[in-house]
């Protein structure tokens, strides 16, 4: 019981935090920027009666409050607008690259949350061991470089050097998938995805499970030194029974906790990655929409990110309320 | 000689000075007119009387503070100096930002009205946060006021936030700011340790010895610290100790690798990439301190008072954070600097305030949590019961035991504040017009160094990025140590 | 038949800051049915003694010295005995034991009783659980649903509503938790309990009603337990036997009712007179001046003499052995015969 109203609760902080989400996004932009089609009246790629029937649909002449229900109705339809620069509604631009990051994100997300906390649970068990000595500079080091530079060395690497040299193996320099790949077999066109996610999955990859770990790592080495490790201890368990029985899952909770924030950093970490590679995800969309000041499309593919965020934090959250029995009676 | 004697010869001297006393007698009754007329009447006396009485007791607050400062040791004396000057330099930092900056933009009557009255705030704000020094100066002889002098940093510390956001479009080549800032939170780290922690209790100073102890026990944090001194003076000196200017062009030699000349090459526009990167390199050490302390502060604000106060401003407080918290930072920091107002005017302390703005429910969550499970605490309880005044308490109490988790997060929030400056300059939505270690490498990968071969456009500016980060990752991990005892080695 | 002999055991933690002889040269012979109390101040090695006999001692510490008798002989095979023996080691000595072979005997022939008011109990797993997992350790082919009959049997036992056993111990009262965890220590029928604080934190109602339980508990399972405590109430409750600890060594062993009524080490004396006793005549309570000493650089000779209001020159020079008196022992010059 206490189970249910816990995830009915947690859906209503999601919706209710979407819902700001949402409304922030609008009234930042509406009353920031005005008439967002003034400034494509002088695009050439626009067709001239566009901004005159989006004006009609978005209500641009009404009040701004007017104007904020119209975009809610229209949000609840599934309309973000249309995107002036592509020339397409927003959510078929969107649509057209979300399944890249969801593969990217959804990969990534799944190896880190498995790597990270096997490799976590590992070094803390062997606390002050070379193992631990080695992971602890890994983590410093590789986190002080910004993502975006790892990536550009891969690129370089992999992509460009491994390629003039004749490897036998190098990778694409930037995209998800080769132009001509509907030519491809079934089998020819998964492996050709493959090739592309490597690159932008590794290095998303590697920060993942060193931070995870790192976080896992914190929280074995706090939990060891809890009272009922050693009350397992003098039940007769060993150290990988008491670890996998005791330690693991009180050491999860609060990294389950911070899967629902990571969704957050992982997103701008694949925003990072998507630019570096070209990887035409959503994040990259973001990006260059808000560099061509295509305000619709920011809109909506901020809209479309906070969702992903929100789903994911969700996920946690329901995922926390299963393992810790304390949340549920609470 | 007998006594007798002497009270004769007393007897006779009064005699003889008999007729004298009339004269005397007349001459009291003159003065004492005289004095009702001059000096009751006029209430000169009561002034000079107040006067005397002031001029005494600031001697004696000048011997107490003399006593007081030689009572502690020569460590904690020097401390204490050294706060009243980064203060002092704060205060003079802002008022050379007001005469040279802002008060020109006002009297030379440049720009619109807007920009004429935004300019006029940003003077009186500045010209507020530097009066708040007078304050200080009294907290630092009444005892007191002693232990408020952190949250009076902050406050100032606001102040100039309201101004720099005020007068933001006409900040660009405002480096005061950031000075007055960074000195700021300087002289707030050391008023903790000099005033506040060591006040009133022999103990804190113990304390802080053990602290300061686990720390440089630690080698990360040595190590950390040493990297960070380098860097820091490196950046200190920029330009002044290469022989060009950031901006000089040596257009006879573009994409040169290291030489004689370069130490560290040009990039295409000639550019001597050494002093570039010096130039970046405070930049990007002034927005990472900046932006990752001004976060904490705001947070550490937002986190005590919700713990403190509780019921629904905690409840809304607390929402408001977690509904920030979820948001994913990236976008949202492309969000908020595209924001219409800021476009083509993103200054490097405009992204400092993006990032206050994105990440201070991190900082503010958990020292909310911190904040509540000391309210529990006996202590806490013990100074209620005693009578204290909640601001007492608040001060007092709350944020000095608060103090070792924020300044924790403060190191950890500077670190990751350098690294979103990068990501926000790499991916183009930075300050353009000030060098950057993020649009260093920017500008290397539009130039394509890896792929051409300029290497030394490209690894200098992120080493430097990652020995900044580095450093303050190995002193944040030798302060962990102390807030979190379990992680010590023992 | 003596159960459960430790001999001359010395544990000592190697700090950063330097070796803390936490236990030295400490001797307790436990019998079937007996209870020992070991009483003495916070930090005197009480804990790290028993933690000891059950090989439970943590980085830094080491078992330096000395030798803990218990015959575990039944739960090793033949072929491990063997082995032991050509290697002349003793396998009585539970020393000698390999990790895994001590594990065997944790939680099964000696378990222990921790504080229920700390975290002693997984928030996570449910209570029954936690106490079935003793069962599931020590005796892997029985049959589950037997083995929770089991758990709900002792939970009954000891005093639990068997229908708690399916709560998480956020849901149990701090003397349930208590009784749970007396529930863990006895489901597998253990030779030796150890009970470390078992009733400190409780409130004085509950602390009555717990230990009455253990009592009745020892009594009906005839067990041999060695309690661990501060409090001198507690064991002169429960124990038959007492030995008072100070600064890692026994100071005074003997008989409940000697120690207390002619406690002979200065120390006793001084420990007792700081309790205050509801039923006798009302005294002036005196407190032990000085405090524990620092245990990296323990003091010379006898570790009490800086503390001793009947100090003697020879105190601070040499270390005194155990002098025999009624059924026990005390070391302290005072009863030694060359003290001149």
């Amino acid at each position: 019981m206490g189970l249910w109203k816990y995830i009915l609760k947690r859906l209503i902080f999601a919706l209710v935090t979407y819902f700001v989400a949402v409304t922030l996004v609008f009234f930042i932009y509406h009353v920031m920027q005005g008439d967002p089609t003034y400034i494509y009246s002088g695009n050439v790629h626009i067709d001239e009666d566009i901004p005159d029937s989006t004006r009609e649909r978005w209500g641009l002449d009404e009040p701004l409050w007017k104007q904020y229900f119209i975009f809610l109705r229209n949000l609840l339809q599934g309309d973000l607008g249309y995107s002036f620069f592509k020339g397409k509604p927003v959510m078929e631009v969107i649509g057209e690259t979300l399944p890249w990051t969801l593969l990217l994100l959804g990969s990534a997300f799944i190896i880190n949350g498995i790597l990270g906390i096997l490799l976590g649970s590992l070094v803390a068990w062997r606390r002050g061991s070379k193992v631990d000595a080695t992971f602890v500079l890994t983590y410093n080091v590789y986190n002080a470089f910004p993502l975006f530079f790892v990536g550009m060395l891969f690129i370089a690497l992999f992509g460009y050097y491994f390629y003039i040299w004749d490897f036998p193996i190098y990778f694409p320099l930037l995209g998800a998938q080769n132009p001509l790949s509907y030519r491809f077999t079934f089998i020819q066109q998964v492996g050709d995805v493959l090739w592309h996610l490597a690159m932008p999955l590794t290095v998303l990859v590697i920060s993942g499970v060193l931070g995870w770990s790192w976080f896992m790592r914190g929280n074995l080495i706090n939990v060891k030194t809890e009272d009922y490790i050693q009350t397992a201890r003098a039940k007769g368990l060993s150290e990988n029974q008491i670890l996998f029985k005791h330690g693991f899952r009180n050491a999860l909770l609060p990294v389950i906790t911070s899967i629902g924030m990571s969704v957050g950093g992982l997103i701008g970490g694949s925003v990072l990655i998507e630019s570096v590679f070209n990887y035409p995800g959503t994040g990259l969309l973001l990006l260059n929409a808000l560099l061509e000041n295509d305000y619709n499309l920011v809109q909506g593919a901020f809209i479309i990110i906070a969702g992903l965020t929100l789903l994911g934090l969700l996920i946690a959250e329901i995922l926390y309320g299963f393992i810790d029995p304390r949340v549920r009676n609470a | 000689m007998t006594y007798t004697d002497i009270t004769k010869k007393h007897e006779k001297k009064k005699r003889f000075s008999k007729p004298r006393e009339k004269v005397n007698l007349f001459i009291t009754k003159i003065r004492a007119t005289l004095l009702l007329i001059f000096w009751e009447k006029t209430g000169l006396k009561k002034a000079i009387n107040w006067l005397k009485i002031w001029f005494k007791k600031v001697l004696d607050k000048i011997y107490q503070l003399y006593l007081y400062l030689f009572k502690i040791n020569s460590f904690v004396f020097v401390l204490r100096i050294l706060t009243v000057l980064f203060w002092l330099a704060a205060v003079s930092m802002l008022l050379l930002d007001t005469i040279t900056v802002a008060l020109p933009i006002y009297t030379d009557s440049l720009g619109t009205d807007e920009v004429l009255i935004k300019a006029l705030l940003w003077v009186i704000f500045d010209l507020l946060a530097a009066a708040t020094v007078l304050y200080v100066i009294v907290a630092i002889f009444v005892e007191e006021e002693r232990s408020r002098l952190p949250t009076i940093a902050i406050v100032q510390i606001f102040l100039i936030l309201a101004g720099l956001l005020l007068g933001l479009p006409n900040s660009e080549d405002s480096v005061y700011v950031g000075f007055a800032l960074l000195f700021n939170f300087i002289t707030i780290v050391f008023a903790y340790f000099s005033f506040v922690a060591l006040d009133d209790q022999v103990k804190s100073l113990t304390q802080f010895r053990k602290s300061s102890k686990v720390f440089f026990r630690n080698r990360m944090g040595k190590i950390g610290l040493v990297i960070l001194v380098v860097l820091v003076t490196l950046a200190a000196l920029g330009p002044s100790i290469t022989r060009y200017e950031a901006d000089d062009m040596d257009l006879a030699n573009i994409h040169e690798g290291p030489s004689d000349i370069h130490i560290l090459g040009t990039d295409k526009f000639g550019h001597d990439t050494w002093t570039v990167l010096l130039d970046s390199l405070g930049i990007s050490l002034l927005v990472g301190v900046v932006a990752g302390s001004l976060c904490v502060l705001l947070g550490t604000t937002i986190g005590v008072t919700s713990a403190y106060i509780g019921g629904w401003v905690d409840t809304i407080l607390m929402r408001f954070a977690d509904i920030v918290l979820v948001m994913p930072p990236l976008p949202l920091m492309f969000l908020l600097a595209s924001l219409p107002f800021l476009l083509g005017t993103i200054h490097w302390s405009m992204i400092a305030i993006i990032y206050v703005i994105v990440f201070w429910p991190v900082s503010a969550k958990l020292i909310r949590g911190q904040a509540l499970s000391l309210k529990q605490r006996t202590f806490i309880h013990s100074a209620k019961a005693s009578g204290a005044s909640n601001r007492y308490v608040i001060f007092s109490h709350l944020l000095p035991n608060v103090f070792p988790l924020m300044l924790t997060m403060i190191i950890t929030s500077m670190r990751q504040a350098i690294l979103y400056e990068a990501f926000l300059a790499y991916l183009g939505l930075g300050d353009p017009l000030n060098n950057s270690l993020g649009l260093m490498l920017q500008a290397a990968q539009n130039q394509f160094a890896l792929a051409s071969g300029y290497w030394w456009l490209i690894f200098p500016p992120a080493i430097a990025i990652a020995l900044t980060t580095l450093s303050f990752a190995f002193i944040g991990m030798a302060f962990d140590e102390i807030v979190n005892p379990r992680l010590r080695k023992r | 038949m003596t159960l459960l002999e430790i001999k001359n055991l010395k544990t000592y933690y190697d700090t950063r800051a330097g070796v803390v002889k936490a236990v030295d040269d400490v001797s307790i012979k436990l019998q079937k049915g007996e209870v020992i109390g070991l009483a003495g101040e916070s930090g005197c090695g009480k804990t790290t003694t028993n933690l000891s006999a059950m090989r439970m001692i943590q980085n830094p510490g080491k078992i330096v010295g000395g030798e803990i008798l218990f015959d575990a002989t039944s739960l090793l095979n033949g072929q491990e005995i063997e082995e032991l023996e050509e290697l002349q080691l003793n396998p009585r000595n539970i020393l000698n034991l390999k990790e895994e072979q001590m594990r065997r005997i944790r939680g099964n022939q000696i378990s222990m009783i921790f504080q229920g008011a700390m975290n002693a109990l997984n928030p996570v797993h449910r209570v029954g659980n936690q106490v079935h997992e003793v069962l599931k350790i020590h005796e892997p082919d029985h049959d589950p649903a037997e083995g929770w009959e089991r758990v709900l049997d002792i939970f009954e036992t000891v005093g639990i509503d068997s229908s708690r056993a399916r709560d998480y111990p956020h849901q149990l009262s701090g003397g349930m938790k208590q009784r749970a965890l007396i529930a863990m220590a006895l489901i597998s029928h253990p030779e030796v309990v150890i009970a470390d604080e078992p009733v400190t934190a409780l409130d004085v109602i509950v602390q009555a009603q717990v230990l009455k339980a253990t009592k009745e508990l020892q009594k009906t399972f005839n067990l041999s337990m060695i309690m661990i405590t501060h409090d001198l109430s507690v064991i002169s409750e429960i124990c038959e036997t007492l030995a008072i600890m100070y600064a890692g060594k026994i100071v005074e062993y003997g008989p409940l009712r000697n120690v207390f009524k002619e406690s002979l080490h200065p120390y006793t004396k001084a420990l007792i007179n700081a309790f205050p006793s509801i039923i006798g005549p009302k005294k002036e309570l005196e407190d032990i001046g000085g405090a524990p000493p620092d245990l990296r650089n323990p003091p010379t000779g006898c570790r009490f003499h800086p503390r001793c209001p009947k100090v003697m020159p020879i105190c601070s020079k040499k270390v005194p052995i155990n002098t025999p008196v009624k059924d026990g022992y005390v070391a302290c010059h005072l009863y030694q015969e060359d003290r001149k």
